[in-house]
């Protein structure tokens, strides 16, 4: 199921992490996670997706964007899994 | 003559002949503590029909006597007051009366362990029952006002064995559940080998259920299952149950407790084998949205996966999200796979390969460690493909361990 999260602006050069969690035990097998300019001349790279599970087994997804364009952009994160 | 291994037809699919069992009238079917099944003599009474005369349909609630299935006739109502059913007219003048229907204590939901389906005797190799589901209890002190689900038709199943799949979402309490139910195969409704739909109000094992007309649909029809509170009094609360945009599936119950644990469930019976699931992988109940007065309370579903023989499982998306999510209600294995036993230390990397059969070309692959252990933050940093000189691809993944502790992990992955 392909989903859209969060809303944000990104400058250029500047890395950020975000975190990704569903309810129950956030579970939701291995999941593509890319972010997508939401405005022109933007470069977001997806530098790398992690899994972390915390004391009371939740799974938690984190996905790096780096801005490598050369203007600050909005974007949002897409996804989807099996 | 009569062979005991001929096949017989059955409310429950095709059984041997020595598997299926007259009850002679005054006689009656008991279940033993070990869940065998006797016949004994005597008759019960329920709803003033006498139990032992009766053949066994099913229902979302497993086997019941057909004397206890009731359709209500569309435009008429299901009127519960003082714990005695009766279906009443547009003039709301009682035209069928039901009898009592007593109410167990408060605090348990009626199914999935009141599901009646004689182990004994038609023996499937398969689970049955309540497969997987997701439910939700009401506590926020403030009834359910609507819960509404919209599900695809699946495809049928390529295998016919008889076999009845329900699938529904669902509110009940301690005595009752109400259900607007996706149906494959026969049930005391009626039905066959295509989907239908109909809205249920049935109680526990062995009670009465009342059902609307059963509707014919297509695979690939889009449903809105709905139910609705109407109407709350000291009598007790008042909700309407149907398909939405299909007439004569509606179904309205008045005056009786109030329904409170939300489920949605994939039912099937009389399976033998996987191919007797719809053809595909999985049903999503989506745009799932769930009032309590004109709120919309915070929802967590709790998954169960009662029934795993076929790889069949249940998941959660965007419960958080606008609305109350989906849940996928999947009849087989996830198409992703999981490979590999390994831990890893604070701060290192491994690179692991992954190779398949023939030319090991499986395509695109999304590969991700899984931590196995708490307080684990795993990176897959790198996914990669080589060829060799034979033409066989392999694949190649890394990890690296960016929590404070060693963890034990496995890789999941997939592609299209």
């Amino acid at each position: 199921m392909a989903w859209t999260a969060g809303l944000g602006t990104i400058a250029p050069g500047q890395t950020q992490e975000w975190w990704f969690s569903w309810a129950g035990n956030g579970d939701v097998g291995p999941q593509l996670i890319q972010a997508e300019p939401l405005g022109a001349s933007g470069e977001l790279a997806t530098t790398q997706i992690s899994e972390s599970l915390d004391a009371n087994g939740h799974l938690t997804y984190f996905a790096t964007v780096r801005n490598n364009g050369p203007s600050t952009v909005n974007f949002q994160w897409r996804g989807g899994g099996f | 003559m009569k062979n005991e291994d001929d096949t017989v037809l059955t409310p429950a699919g095709p059984r041997s002949r020595s598997q299926v069992h007259a009850v002679e009238p005054g006689r009656a079917v008991r279940r033993t503590r070990k869940g065998t099944y006797v016949l004994v003599a005597g008759t019960r009474k329920r709803g003033g029909a006498e139990l032992t005369d009766d053949e066994l349909v099913l229902t979302p609630g497993g086997l019941r006597p057909r004397s206890v299935v009731h359709r209500i006739e569309p435009g008429t109502i299901l009127d519960g007051r003082d714990g005695r059913y009766r279906q009443l007219d547009r003039r709301r003048k009682a035209v069928e009366e039901f009898g009592h229907v007593p109410f167990r204590p408060a605090g348990r939901p009626l199914m999935p362990r009141n599901v009646f389906f004689p182990v004994a005797a038609p023996l499937p190799a398969f689970g049955t029952g309540w497969i997987t589901y997701a439910s939700w209890s009401n506590t926020t002190g403030t009834p359910v006002s609507r819960f509404a689900t919209s599900w695809v038709v699946p495809p049928a199943p390529s295998t016919q064995s008889g076999q009845t799949i329900f699938l529904f979402n669902g509110i009940q309490n301690s005595t009752m559940i109400y259900q607007p139910v996706l149906q494959w195969g026969p049930s005391g409704a009626g039905g066959g080998n295509n989907w239908s739909v109909a809205s249920w109000y049935a109680d526990g094992q062995s009670g009465q259920s009342f059902y609307s007309s059963l509707v014919n649909v297509n695979a690939g029809d889009v449903l809105v299952g709905v139910m609705t509170l109407t109407g709350q009094s000291a009598q007790g609360f008042s909700y309407n149950c149907e398909f939405q945009g299909i007439a004569n599936t509606s179904l309205a119950v008045q005056n009786i407790q109030e329904l409170t644990w939300c489920i949605e469930t994939l039912e099937a019976y009389g399976i033998t084998k996987c191919s007797d699931y719809p053809n595909t992988d999985k049903t999503a109940m989506a745009a799932i949205d769930l009032r309590t007065g004109n709120t919309q309370p915070t929802v967590v579903w709790t998954v169960t996966d009662s029934v795993t023989d076929c790889g069949q499982h249940t998941l959660r998306f965007d419960d958080d999200s606008v609305g109350h999510g989906e849940v996928d209600l999947w009849y087989r294995g996830g198409p992703f796979w999981t490979a590999g036993a390994g831990t890893i230390a604070p701060g290192e990397t491994q690179q692991w390969w992954f190779s398949w059969g023939g030319v090991g070309d499986v395509g695109p692959q999304l590969i991700q460690a899984e931590p196995l252990n708490a307080s684990a933050k795993l990176t897959t940093t790198e996914v990669s493909e080589t060829v060799d000189g034979n033409g066989h691809m392999t694949y190649f993944a890394t990890v690296r361990n960016d929590g404070p502790n060693a963890v034990g992990f496995q890789w999941r992955g997939g592609g299209r």
